[in-house]
């Protein structure tokens, strides 16, 4: 599936002010000044995902993973190197960063922060298809990269896709870099792209 | 009315191990657990039936109540313990925890009934023990990223860097207002390095010795004061930043001895407590290996350094400079590396009466006129500067340390450049006072360390050799035997050489003769064409008598224009040829000059060894007899002596 030059920069506008919410959001929670930015947004089957991820980063990541359910199903998940998620989470809780280890404590600031962003781009969409959606509770999981996409790839039968949105977090002179990612069903993406399309 | 199942419910009241809380969509509380009922002291009866943010008005105070409008607006909602602590105030489960609020990890989450938020349901789980875990791990590798910050600084074993690490790692430990590294130096406290929140200060209040680091330092044991201003004795135990209220001071002990003390402190009363202690205790007893590392090291170079400069001080007296260059750069050295302004050299007349100054450097070698015009001046009978006369006198280093004292050093010498102290340093050569090394200090609060003054001795004992030397080398070079314009023996070489051979001759009852001859009309060529040309001329006669004679034959300068030959195995009638063939071969051919050709003659006296000749003077007085009547008969001719 390809977007048309339209639907692209509809999509890409969407996901900005999406995003825009979730830093408006962290700021508050954190009391700092927090900026997230979407340089690129993507579409690509879930087949294709390995390599379009493989590209992007390596690694241990950690990834804040939510399963949504409704009228348009499927899976989010906020994608971070681990060097990142470190990084991130120091940031925003004024911890040193010399340890490279996330205790459990690290973790939940991981979790909830992915919740807000991810929240904030699925409220989106809900809000545009007037539909809604269940999430389930975030959970973190801190593999390689590999073995979180192969339980992506693995499980339904129907064709997926995914929507690669990359995102940049600016806090205190450092940027984060970061993958949002929400695998769709063909219907569901189809279903968002048309009232995408609609909205112009 | 949310419908909820009755053994599920049931269930969680009694024994869920978290704290479960169910609203409706008006945030109307419709279940409150066991497990709430028993940590937040409220019970079910208490809470149902009233709206959460009324219940809790502190939730909308921290704006907590945001969640809750997410969670009805169907997301779930994480609340992280460490972003907000907790989501509602209760007292911790274990009592003795350092926190005031049990510590929760919380999850809110819409329940749905048709599509539809019809209520909340909250899971607290209680965290305090874990994220004190965390807290105290988090601490122990801090603790010893710090330690080994401090192992590292001793490998670096600059003794500024370790201490300037250790009072920012313990502070950044700590967390104290104020930490300072106290150093014990010859009995006297000193402030080694300093951090602080509000107050800098560089040097230790006058009362340091009545400060906690003071205490810690002369009992040789840490100290927790928990509050100063309930200690009895306030007096005696000072913080260094009069505005602190709790503080700690550990010692650094090395080998028994005490070298100093770690203090910090903080403006909160009991802000400290054991376990601050013994941090302080432990990175007390880390530094201190550093700071002695670092001591030691530093000695060791400087240690390094001096028998460098002795070396070199050594090289440079018994190399072949003339004295002035050697004395020039001992005096250097010596001032350089005892730390001194300046060097003089002042050496005993042979009567040992006057002091005159040879020498005077600064310690980085530049040059001043002035310097050496003020010295210059001082050349003074030996009891006009008492300061010296006494280290002569009693052949060890005097020290001057009260400028004040102008009786005991002249005022021209330590008034023009300000002069704090001085150090004399008499110069003994084979049990013998030949002078004096004077070094000074120009700097207010310089002083000579005991090492610098046996520093100081030692190199007197190396410019006294120098000099010995030197002095050694000048009567050497004054004995010498060689004339270094002609290359042939001088007059002391023809008297020590030419004995040898009298007696020899004498000895053996073989013939010596000898000839003494004179350039003509020397004084004409001096007058005329002047010396330089003189002494080219003086030089070429010299060489072509040398090629007159056998290598066995002696032939010296004997003074001016005089020259005098002995002449081994020669009867008086060979003699007598070879004074003749040195006459012609002279007059034959003319002498190369700056100044073109120049004939000359010479005119010679011959006389041989016998019975009646004592020795070699008595048979060059012969010759020289005879030389005159050459002279006195017309000159350019051979005259043979005749009693």
């Amino acid at each position: 599936m390809v977007l048309n030059e339209h639907q692209s920069d509809a999509l890409h506008e969407l996901t900005n002010i999406a995003v825009g919410r979730a830093a408006a959001a962290l700021s508050d929670l954190t009391g700092r000044h927090v900026l997230l930015e979407v340089p690129h947004t993507r579409i690509c089957s879930i087949t294709e995902l390995p390599v379009t991820l493989s590209d992007l980063m390596s690694g241990e990541v950690a990834t804040v993973h939510q399963i949504f359910t409704g009228p348009v199903a499927g899976d989010a998940l906020l994608l971070l190197s681990h060097e990142a998620a470190t990084i991130l989470t120091k940031l925003l809780t004024d911890e040193p960063i010399s340890s490279k280890r996330l205790n459990v404590s690290d973790q939940e600031v991981l979790i909830e922060i992915g919740n807000i962003v991810l929240n904030a781009c699925l409220g989106m969409f809900g809000n545009l298809l007037q539909v809604h959606i269940s999430f389930s509770v975030p959970r973190l999981h801190l593999d390689a990269l590999d073995t979180l996409l192969d339980s992506l790839v693995i499980g339904t039968e129907e064709l997926r896709y995914a929507l690669v949105v990359s995102t940049t977090f600016r806090l205190q002179d450092t940027q984060v870099g970061g993958h949002l990612i929400i695998v769709l069903g063909v219907a569901s993406l189809e279903h968002l792209l048309s009232e995408i399309e609609a909205l112009g | 009315m949310i419908d909820l199942d009755q053994a599920t419910l049931q269930w969680f009241n009694d024994h869920a191990a978290q704290g479960i809380l169910i609203t409706d969509a008006q945030l109307t509380i419709r279940n409150w657990n066991q497990w709430l009922e028993t940590h937040s002291g409220r019970t079910a009866e208490e809470v149902i039936g009233r709206n959460l943010l009324e219940a809790y008005p502190d939730l909308a105070a921290r704006r907590l109540d945001q969640a809750y409008t997410r969670a009805l607006a169907g997301q779930v909602v994480v609340l992280s313990q460490r972003l907000h602590h907790y989501l509602l105030p209760m007292p911790p489960a274990n009592p003795h925890t350092t926190f005031t609020h049990m510590q929760q990890s919380v999850r809110i989450a819409p329940l749905m009934t048709d599509e539809r938020v019809a209520g909340t349901i909250t899971v607290i789980d209680d965290v305090t023990e874990r994220v004190e875990r965390e807290e105290k791990l988090k601490h122990q590798i801090a603790v010893q990223e710090a330690l080994q910050e401090i192992d590292r600084a001793i490998l670096t074993l600059d003794l500024q860097e370790c201490l300037q690490r250790l009072v920012h790692y313990t502070s950044a430990l700590v967390g104290a207002s104020t930490v300072a590294v106290v150093l014990r130096n010859n009995g006297k406290l000193q402030l080694g390095a300093y951090v602080s929140g509000e107050h800098r200060q560089q040097n230790l209040s006058a009362d340091a010795e009545r400060s906690i680091a003071a205490w810690a330092i002369r009992h040789g044991q840490a100290i927790l004061i928990e509050d100063l201003m309930t200690i009895e004795n306030h007096a005696i135990l000072t913080p260094l930043d009069p505005t602190s209220r709790c503080a700690i001071a550990a010692p650094f002990i090395v080998e028994d001895e005490v070298i100093g003390a770690l203090v910090v402190e903080a403006a909160r009363a009991r802000a400290f407590s054991e376990a601050e202690e013994s941090l302080v205790i432990a990175l007390a007893t880390q530094a201190a290996i550093a700071i002695q590392n670092a001591r030691l090291f530093e000695a060791e170079q400087r240690r390094r350094e001096v028998a460098h400069a002795l070396l070199e001080i050594t090289q440079v007296a018994s190399s072949s400079l003339e004295l002035t260059q050697v004395l020039k750069h001992i005096a250097q050295r010596a001032a350089a590396i005892c730390d001194a302004s300046r060097c003089a050299i002042f050496l005993l007349n042979p009567t040992g009466e006057r002091l005159d100054p040879v020498m005077a450097q600064f310690a980085d070698g530049h040059v001043d006129s002035d310097l050496w015009a003020t010295f210059k001046t001082l050349t003074a009978p030996v009891d006009a500067i008492p300061l010296l006369q006494k280290a002569i006198r009693e052949r060890r280093p005097a020290l001057f340390d009260d400028p004040s004292r102008t009786d005991l050093v002249p005022r021209a010498w330590s008034e023009p450049f300000g002069v704090q102290k001085l150090l004399a340093v008499p110069l003994i050569s084979h049990d013998r006072a030949i002078g004096v090394m004077v070094l000074d200090i120009t700097k207010s609060g310089g002083k000579f360390t005991p090492d610098q003054i046996d520093l100081a001795v030692t190199i007197g004992g190396q410019v006294a050799a120098s000099i010995e030397n030197a002095q050694l080398y000048s009567r050497v070079q004054h004995m010498a035997i060689t004339d270094s314009l002609t290359g042939l023996y001088n007059r002391r070489g023809i008297s020590e050489l030419g004995s040898r051979e009298v007696n020899r001759a004498h000895r053996f009852d073989r013939p010596l003769a000898a000839i003494m001859f004179d350039l003509d009309h020397f004084k004409h060529i001096n007058d005329t064409y002047g010396h330089p040309i003189g002494d080219q001329v003086l030089a070429g006669l010299a060489a072509r008598c040398r090629l007159s004679l056998r290598d066995v034959d002696l032939l010296g300068r004997y003074g001016g224009e005089e020259f005098a030959a002995l002449l081994s195995e020669t009867s008086l009638s060979d003699a007598r040829k070879v004074a003749e063939r040195l006459r012609q071969r002279v007059a034959r051919a003319p002498f190369e000059t700056d100044r073109g050709s120049m004939r000359v003659t010479i005119s010679l006296g011959v006389a041989p060894l016998d019975e009646h000749c004592e020795d070699l003077t008595a048979l060059l007085k012969r010759a020289d007899q005879a030389l005159y009547a050459a002279k006195q008969a017309g000159r350019n001719q051979v005259c043979v002596w005749s009693p």
